[in-house]
C-alpha cells in the first residue's frame, strides 16, 4: 500500500501542476478565440474585407481550449455519467465497480493517446490552410488531452484500489 | 456476433456508472476490435477530431462565457427588478416573476443550470421572506428554468443542429413560441395555485413611471437577445459571430456600465466556460465517432424497421417516442441524450414526413423538461443547492408544473405550426 501512496503522491503532483498551467493558459486562449472572431465580423462588416484565417484560427484555439482544461474537468467529475447505480451499491461493490469502470478508461486513453502520438507525427505532412504551420502543432493538443487525462484517470484508479483495501470513502 | 451488438453494450455501460464520453468510444471500439477491424480504431479517433474541429461549436464556449458574464455582471437583478415591476401586484407576485425573468434570462443565456443558480439564488430567499413555502420557491425557479435552453440562443439546439445537420437559425426561430408558450403554461397553472392557496402579494402595483425606471434598467441587457436573435435570423451574423458579440457586449456592461465585475475576476470566469464546454466538446466529438459506427453497423436501418413495427401511425409512434425521451431525460442530461438518440431517432421521423426542425423541437423541449424531473433531473440539484431544499422535497413540489409542462410537450408534438410558423415566415424552411 504504500507503493499506491507514494504513486498517488506523485500523479497527485503531476495532475495538479497540469491543471495549474492548463488553467493558466486556458482563459488567454478563450479570449484570444472571442477577438479573432470579432476581428473578423469588422474586417468584414466595417472594412469589407474578410481576412482568410480567423476562422481556422480561432478552431485552432478552441482545439488547444479544450485540451488543457479537459483533465482538470475529468478530475473534478465533470464528465457526465448516470451514477444510480454505484451511489445504491453496497460499499464494497460500489467501490469495485467504480475501479472497473475507471480502468476501462485507462484502457481507453492508453489507446486514444497511443494513436495520437501517430496522429501528431502524420501532422507534419500537412500544413493549415490559411496560416503557415503544419497540423502536427494542432493535432499536438490531442495528445496533451489524452495524455492528461490519462493521468487523472491513473490517479482516480489508485484512488478507488487504495479504497477498496483501506476502506477509505473514495473521493 | 455481428457490430449491431454494440449498441446494447453501450446502454449497459452507462447504466453500471461509465461517463458517457468513454462509453461512446469504449462500446464500438470494443467491437470493432472483437470483430477483428483494429484498423477502423484510428478512424474513431480521427472522427473524434474532425467532430470537435468545428466553426458552429464555437458558440457553445462562447454562449455560456456570455450568460456567465451577464450573470455576474449584476444583470439578473435588473431583469428581476423589471418583471416585479410588471407583476409584482397581483396574488403569487413573486412566482409570476419568478417565471417572467426566467422568460427574460432565456433570451441572454443557453443554459437551465445558469437559469436556476443566477435566479434561484435571488429569488428563492426573496420568496420565501415573501412567505412562500422554501420548496415551492425552488420548484418554480426550477421548473421555469427549461424554458432557457428553448428561447434562443441554446447550447442544446446548437448541439443538435450540429449533430443532425439541421440549421441553427431554423432551430433557434423554432424555439421561440414553444419557449413562451411554456412560460405562459407555468404563469396559468401558478395563477390557479395562488387563487386556491392564497399565496401573497409581493408589493403594491408600480406606477407607469416606475415602470419606465425598471425598463430603463434592464434595457440594455435584453438589447442582448435583439442583437443575437436579430443578427442570425437576418442572416447577418453566424450563430458563432453573434455569440463572440454576445461576449463582447456582456464584457462591456458588466466591466463598465453596471461595474460589477472587476477585471481580476475574469480568468476564473473565463476558464470556468472553458471547462464546461471542453466537457461538451469531447461528448460530441465522441458522438460524431458512434455516429460512424451506428452508419457502419446499420443498427439504424434496423431500429427504424423494429419502430416502423410498433404502429402504422405518426401520431401513435410520436407518442411513444415522447414517452421514452421523457423517461431518458429523467436519467440523463439533454445534451447528451441528444448526441446519442438524435442520430439513431431523427432519421425514423424524418422518413415518415416529421419536418426535420420540428423533430428537432420536440426532442429538445421533452430532453430539456427532463432537466428538471427527478430522480436524476440536473436543475434539481443545483436548485437544491441554491436553497439548501432537499431534492426529494423539491421534487414533490414541482409536479404540477412537470404535468403543465408535459402537457406542453404534447401541444408542441400534435401542432407542428406552434413551433414552425416563425422559421416558415422567416424563410428558414419550406
Amino acid at each position: 500500500m504504500r507503493a499506491v501512496d507514494k504513486a498517488l503522491g506523485a500523479l497527485g503532483w503531476i495532475n495538479d501542476q497540469a491543471a495549474r498551467i492548463g488553467l493558466g493558459i486556458a482563459w488567454v486562449l478563450v479570449a484570444v478565440m472571442v477577438a479573432t472572431i470579432l476581428l473578423q465580423v469588422f474586417m468584414r462588416y466595417v472594412l469589407n474585407n474578410a481576412l482568410p484565417w480567423p476562422e481556422e484560427v480561432a478552431r485552432a484555439l478552441m482545439i488547444w481550449m479544450m485540451a488543457l482544461v479537459a483533465a482538470p474537468a475529468l478530475r473534478r467529475g465533470d464528465f457526465v455519467a448516470i451514477t444510480l447505480l454505484p451511489d445504491s451499491l453496497p460499499n464494497v461493490l460500489s467501490r469495485l465497480l467504480r475501479l472497473i469502470l475507471t480502468c476501462v478508461a485507462v484502457a481507453i486513453l492508453v489507446v486514444l493517446s497511443d494513436i495520437s502520438i501517430d496522429f501528431f507525427q502524420r501532422g507534419f505532412r500537412t500544413r493549415a490552410a490559411s496560416f503557415n504551420l503544419p497540423r502536427a502543432w494542432v493535432y499536438l493538443a490531442m495528445a496533451v488531452c489524452y495524455f492528461t487525462m490519462l493521468f487523472v484517470t491513473v490517479e482516480m484508479a489508485l484512488k478507488h484500489l487504495k479504497a477498496l483495501f483501506v476502506g477509505e470513502k473514495p473521493s | 456476433m455481428s457490430l449491431t451488438f454494440f449498441l446494447p453494450l453501450f446502454l449497459i455501460l452507462i447504466l453500471i456508472g461509465m461517463p458517457i464520453f468513454f462509453a461512446m468510444l469504449a462500446a464500438p471500439g470494443s467491437m470493432l476490435m472483437l470483430l477483428d477491424m483494429d484498423r477502423d480504431i484510428p478512424l474513431l479517433f480521427r472522427n473524434i477530431y474532425n467532430g470537435i474541429d468545428s466553426f458552429p461549436l464555437m458558440a457553445i464556449p462562447f454562449f455560456m462565457l456570455a450568460g456567465e458574464l451577464m450573470n455576474r455582471g449584476g444583470i439578473t437583478l435588473s431583469l428581476v427588478h423589471f418583471s416585479q415591476s410588471l407583476l409584482g401586484h397581483i396574488r403569487g407576485g413573486l412566482a409570476h416573476v419568478n417565471i417572467f425573468s426566467s422568460m427574460l434570462f432565456a433570451g441572454l443565456s443557453g443554459s437551465a443550470v445558469a437559469d436556476t443558480s443566477a435566479l434561484g439564488s435571488m429569488l428563492i430567499p426573496a420568496m420565501e421572506k415573501n412567505g412562500y413555502k422554501r420548496k415551492f420557491a425552488a420548484a418554480i425557479t426550477a421548473a421555469s428554468s427549461v424554458i432557457g435552453p428553448i428561447i434562443p440562443p441554446s447550447g442544446i439546439m446548437i448541439i443538435y443542429a450540429y449533430t443532425m445537420e439541421v440549421s441553427v437559425a431554423a432551430l433557434f426561430a423554432a424555439g421561440l413560441v414553444p419557449g413562451l408558450l411554456v412560460g405562459v403554461a407555468l404563469m396559468a397553472i401558478t395563477s390557479v395555485m395562488a387563487a386556491k392557496y392564497d399565496f401573497p402579494i409581493a408589493s403594491k402595483k408600480a406606477s407607469w413611471r416606475e415602470r419606465g425606471q425598471a425598463a430603463r434598467g434592464a434595457f440594455l441587457p435584453l438589447l442582448t437577445p435583439v442583437i443575437i436573435l436579430g443578427g442570425i435570423l437576418g442572416g447577418i451574423f453566424t450563430p458563432t459571430e453573434a455569440s463572440a458579440i454576445a461576449v463582447a457586449y456582456a464584457l462591456v456592461l458588466s466591466l463598465f456600465i453596471t461595474r460589477t465585475l472587476k477585471f481580476k475576476e475574469l480568468p476564473e470566469i473565463f476558464n470556468k466556460a472553458a471547462m464546461a464546454s471542453a466537457v461538451v466538446l469531447l461528448l460530441v466529438g465522441a458522438a460524431i465517432a458512434f455516429k460512424t459506427v451506428v452508419s457502419l453497423s446499420h443498427v439504424a436501418e434496423d431500429l427504424a424497421q423494429y419502430v416502423l413495427g410498433l404502429s402504422d401511425s405518426v401520431y401513435i409512434l410520436l407518442f411513444l417516442i415522447n414517452i421514452l425521451l421523457f423517461v431518458v431525460g429523467m436519467f440523463l442530461d439533454a445534451g447528451p441524450a441528444i448526441i446519442i438518440l438524435g442520430p439513431i431517432l431523427g432519421p425514423v421521423f424524418i422518413s415518415m414526413g416529421v419536418d426535420p426542425v420540428h423533430f428537432a423541437i420536440i426532442m429538445s423541449v421533452n430532453l430539456t423538461v427532463g432537466l428538471a424531473t427527478p430522480p436524476m433531473g440536473l436543475v434539481l440539484f443545483v436548485a437544491s443547492s441554491v436553497s439548501g431544499e432537499k431534492v426529494e422535497t423539491i421534487s414533490r413540489a414541482i409536479l404540477p408544473f412537470l404535468a403543465v409542462e408535459i402537457l406542453v410537450i404534447f401541444l408542441i408534438t400534435y401542432f407542428p405550426a406552434i413551433s414552425m410558423t416563425v422559421p416558415r415566415l422567416l424563410g428558414l424552411v419550406n
